[in-house]
């Protein structure tokens, strides 16, 4: 089962997939793949929230800010319902794409390496949740290299999409089934 | 309690006017409360219990709020005690975190802030509506 789960900032996507993991995984395993690089205050405080919320919900984190199909080096798969949530696309395509400073992959090849690093991992766990941004619709018109990990972003999105079982769009922390 | 959220520019206030208010009743606008008088609104929701409030531009009071150097936790909890007034309020609120996230980190905080308290108000609310080119949908 795969499952998509979208929404912006501070719309409650992150509860919900959590949520989504829980019931898949049943008593199986629950690995937590977190993509996000710390950086700064803000994303301190927001990965406190997000380890406070996940508490005592039984999952077991993986970081990997890149190369997530590595994922299967940290777990052993032995449970039919083993269950991955990766969190979040949109720190994993900045992390593969901005590389240094001065280097910046095309959003083709970003986007076609996560997809390949995707497959990989759906082909290891029987469920896997992602989550991702809606990151396309401030209306603001960024520099060459902003648009091109938006484009990069919203390729990943579709594509995904078209693969999932169950897309999620989380709004105010309520989910509307979009497929 | 309502709340409605949405895009810039797609018509909330006025389905809001239209659907939940009265037509003919041109008194409805000086119950509409926006980023110039919310602070108001715990007073005429106690005092005029039976009157529709609505609540315009809620993201623009959350931003006034964080430019008076109030914390988080002080702005949720003042909104928590207007959504559990007994009154008849309408909450609307732009969808603002569909984008980039900021670099600055007051628009990031504006950002996650706003929308963690839609979770609270949808969550307290009888309905809540999004609007998209002036349609409502409903998702709750």
């Amino acid at each position: 089962m795969l499952v998509v789960v979208v929404g912006g900032s501070g719309s409650g996507k992150s509860e919900y997939a959590e949520q989504i993991a829980m019931n898949l995984s049943e008593n199986d395993k629950r690995i937590y793949l977190a993509t996000m690089k710390v950086y700064g205050e803000s994303a301190k405080k927001r990965i406190t929230r997000h380890v406070k919320a996940r508490q005592g919900k039984g999952f077991d984190t993986v970081e990997l800010a890149a190369d997530i199909y590595k994922v299967k080096e940290h777990v052993d798969v032995q449970g039919k319902n083993d269950t991955v949530l990766i969190e979040c696309l949109s720190n994993l395509v900045a992390n593969e794409m901005f590389l240094d400073d001065m280097t910046q992959k095309s959003a083709t090849e970003v986007t076609d390496k996560i997809l390949c690093d995707l497959k990989a991992v759906s082909e290891q766990f029987p469920n896997v949740v992602i989550v991702t941004n809606n990151v396309s619709e401030d209306g603001i018109k960024y520099d060459a290299g902003t648009m091109s990990y938006i484009r990069a972003i919203e390729m990943i999105n579709s594509s995904v999409c078209r693969m999932a079982d169950q897309v999620f769009e989380v709004v105010a922390g309520i989910p509307v089934r979009l497929k | 309690m309502r709340f409605i959220l949405g895009g810039f520019g797609q018509g909330k206030l006025t389905y809001a006017l239209e659907k939940y208010c009265a037509k003919d009743n041109e008194s409805i606008k000086e119950n509409v409360y926006d980023e110039n008088n919310f602070r108001d609104i715990v007073n005429v929701c106690t005092m005029c219990k039976d009157t529709i409030i609505v609540w315009n531009h809620f993201n623009l009071c959350v931003k006034k709020m964080i430019e008076s150097g109030h914390n988080d936790e002080y702005i949720g909890e003042w909104v928590g005690k207007i959504i559990e007034l007994p009154s008849d309020i309408i909450i609307i609120c732009d969808e603002i975190g569909n984008g980039i996230i900021p670099i600055d980190e007051n628009e990031v905080r504006y950002r996650e802030l706003t929308g963690r308290l839609g979770i609270m108000i949808a969550k307290k609310a009888d309905s809540v509506e999004r609007i998209i080119c002036g349609i409502a949908q409903k998702i709750k």
